[in-house]
């Protein structure tokens, strides 16, 4: 290799032989096929909407409660409803409880026994959804049989969601405050501020949109549940009536009845899916671009 | 302030321990080889969960390979086309196209294989279409997650590669690839715990049958399907669900955690 033309020889050699272009050449196929399967999910719901998207009266697919796919009268409002109502009902347990016992993790546990107790949260955000479903079904319903009867329903389905969010959103925020925290307190040490003042005026606010952003990405994720909400919320398709009211989501709809849709009811299925689609496409548009990881 | 945030987190702490602790009970029953490899009786309130754990494995595994196949070759080619102008079309579409997916209910990936993988390619409710499905889905989490790690690789490392003469196969197999392979590592094992922890996308794909799969075209009942199918249609199923989360967790939860016990000690030892 001392001399400049063996050097040339081999870099012509090595950056045109026949294993580099083998190489690019699998590498353009196994991505394009990867990127063709992803690709093709989006068109393939899409397409399989379509014969409902032509034949569906619009005002009824949104307004009507009506889900009788036997009579083909396709009302989607209530199972939209039911599923923003959990929702929400779920952001409701998991935003005040999962930003409260970060606060707790950063700034009032002695140190050894945060990152003990993180450790633990973080297990905790890996148990399976169907998992959390179970203890749904086996301890939140029956202890709520009791206070909003019958215990399957709304309230339940919060209360599952929302403990499957919380320990993400604890780890999320916990993190988010943690970015230049020593700086911080040392300064507000320095001018003598308390630590109440440091995490409610500066911490806080200064954190609030990462804070929402996270918050934004966990409602994507608490959209697409299917099975843990399914198990706990009754799935009776009606506008709720009362609090422990039954309720009905999207996607549980699409769980349920798809082991025996056929023609449009299929479609109409697909059509839900596709409305998923749209809300997710919408929460990505809202989430500030920073806090997106 | 304390004190609220302290009993939230306390709050938090104490719905976990009692989601874990009916799982736990149920440890002395689950370490039994007639339960870990015994068939299902009576519609799984009796006997093991044998063909659901086999099931289970197979259909992972086959996803694991596909997705890490299709996967860490589209992750390369992003990240080869890094550093020119179609960062600015090409790679964003695809990373858009890669959030929307890692976004969107894992029913809808569900629904897409029953009736892609099932109906028209013809599988049915069999493991390959189950394993398939679940690869399409993972397929957007390991991309991105493998991207990441190499993009966190220096970025002189392309240019530099070049200049000694190295061609784009020996400089991903032998140099990017090797000082990334933690990152990729924790991608792979990412992707694992999601898609064992799977069932909605299972349900209507790999099917629910409880016996010995015979062939990859068989029907299998993965192990969240059986915890689901327990606790929704089976009377009396609740302690037995519990005994097979327990096994879930194991397979999930606890192997990420070894995982990263593992990743972590080789860091340490890599720097001292």
């Amino acid at each position: 290799m001392s001399s400049p033309r063996l050097v040339n020889a081999s870099l012509k050699k090595t950056s045109t032989s026949r294993s580099d272009l083998v190489y690019s050449g699998s590498l353009v196929l196994a991505a394009g096929l990867a990127l063709a399967s992803i690709c093709a999910i989006v068109a393939f719901v899409l397409i399989e909407a379509l014969p409902f998207f032509r034949a569906a009266s619009w005002p009824e697919f949104f307004f009507s409660p009506a889900w009788f796919p036997g009579e083909s009268r396709f009302g989607a409002a209530a199972l939209l409803v039911g599923t923003l109502l959990v929702v929400l009902g779920a952001i409701f347990v998991a935003v005040p409880i999962g930003i409260s016992a970060a606060l707790a993790l950063v700034f009032y546990l002695p140190q050894a026994l945060a990152s003990r107790t993180q450790a633990v949260v973080e297990v905790i955000a890996g148990v399976p959804a169907v998992v959390v479903g179970l203890f749904g079904l086996t301890v939140v319903v029956p202890l709520l049989a009791g206070v909003v009867p019958p215990g399957l329903g709304l309230p339940a389905a919060s209360v599952t969601l929302g403990m499957l969010l919380a320990p993400q959103l604890i780890v999320n925020a916990a993190e988010t405050f943690r970015a230049e925290l020593p700086e911080l307190l040392r300064v507000a040490r320095s001018l003598g501020i308390s630590r109440e003042t440091v995490i409610l005026h500066l911490v806080l606010p200064q954190r609030l949109r990462i804070l929402i952003g996270s918050s934004t990405i966990l409602t994507g994720r608490a959209i697409g549940e299917t099975l843990a909400v399914m198990m706990v919320a009754g799935n009776v398709i009606q506008f709720p009536e009362s609090i422990g009211s039954s309720v009905r989501t999207l996607n549980a709809t699409i769980a349920l009845e798809m082991p025996y849709a056929e023609g449009i009811h299929r479609s109409a299925l697909a059509a839900l899916a596709a409305l998923t689609f749209a809300v997710v496409l919408a929460l990505r548009a809202v989430v500030p671009g920073q806090a997106r990881r | 302030m304390r004190y609220l945030s302290l009993f939230s987190l306390g709050l938090f702490l104490l719905f976990a321990v009692s989601m874990l602790i009916p799982a736990l009970r149920e440890l002395p029953r689950a370490l039994d080889a007639g339960y870990l490899l015994g068939v299902p009786e009576a519609m799984g309130r009796a006997g093991g969960i044998g063909p659901m754990l086999f099931s289970t494995l197979l259909i992972n595994g086959l996803a694991l390979v596909m997705t890490v196949g299709l996967g860490l070759p589209l992750a390369l080619f992003l990240w080869e086309r890094g550093d020119r102008v179609a960062r600015h079309s090409l790679q964003r579409a695809v990373i858009l196209a890669i959030d929307l997916l890692a976004g969107t209910p894992s029913i809808v990936f569900g629904l897409f294989g029953s009736i892609f993988f099932c109906r028209i390619l013809g599988l049915g409710y069999s493991i390959l279409a189950g394993a398939a499905t679940l690869a399409v889905m993972t397929l957007p989490l390991f991309a991105r997650l493998a991207l990441d790690a190499m993009q966190a690789s220096p970025a002189a490392y392309r240019p530099l590669a070049r200049s000694l003469g190295l061609g784009r196969r020996t400089t991903a197999l032998r140099i990017l690839i090797p000082s990334v392979w933690q990152g990729l590592v924790a991608a792979v094992v990412l992707s694992w715990a999601r898609a064992t922890s799977e069932a909605a996308a299972l349900l209507f794909t790999a099917g629910y049958a409880t016996r010995w799969p015979e062939s990859l075209l068989d029907s299998g009942r993965a192990l969240p399907v059986h915890i689901f199918d327990l606790a929704m249609n089976v009377s009396g199923g609740d302690a037995m669900a519990q005994r097979a989360a327990l096994v879930l967790l194991v397979l999930t939860t606890v192997f990420v955690v070894v995982c990263r016990k593992f990743m972590q000690g080789v860091a340490q030892w890599q720097i001292t």
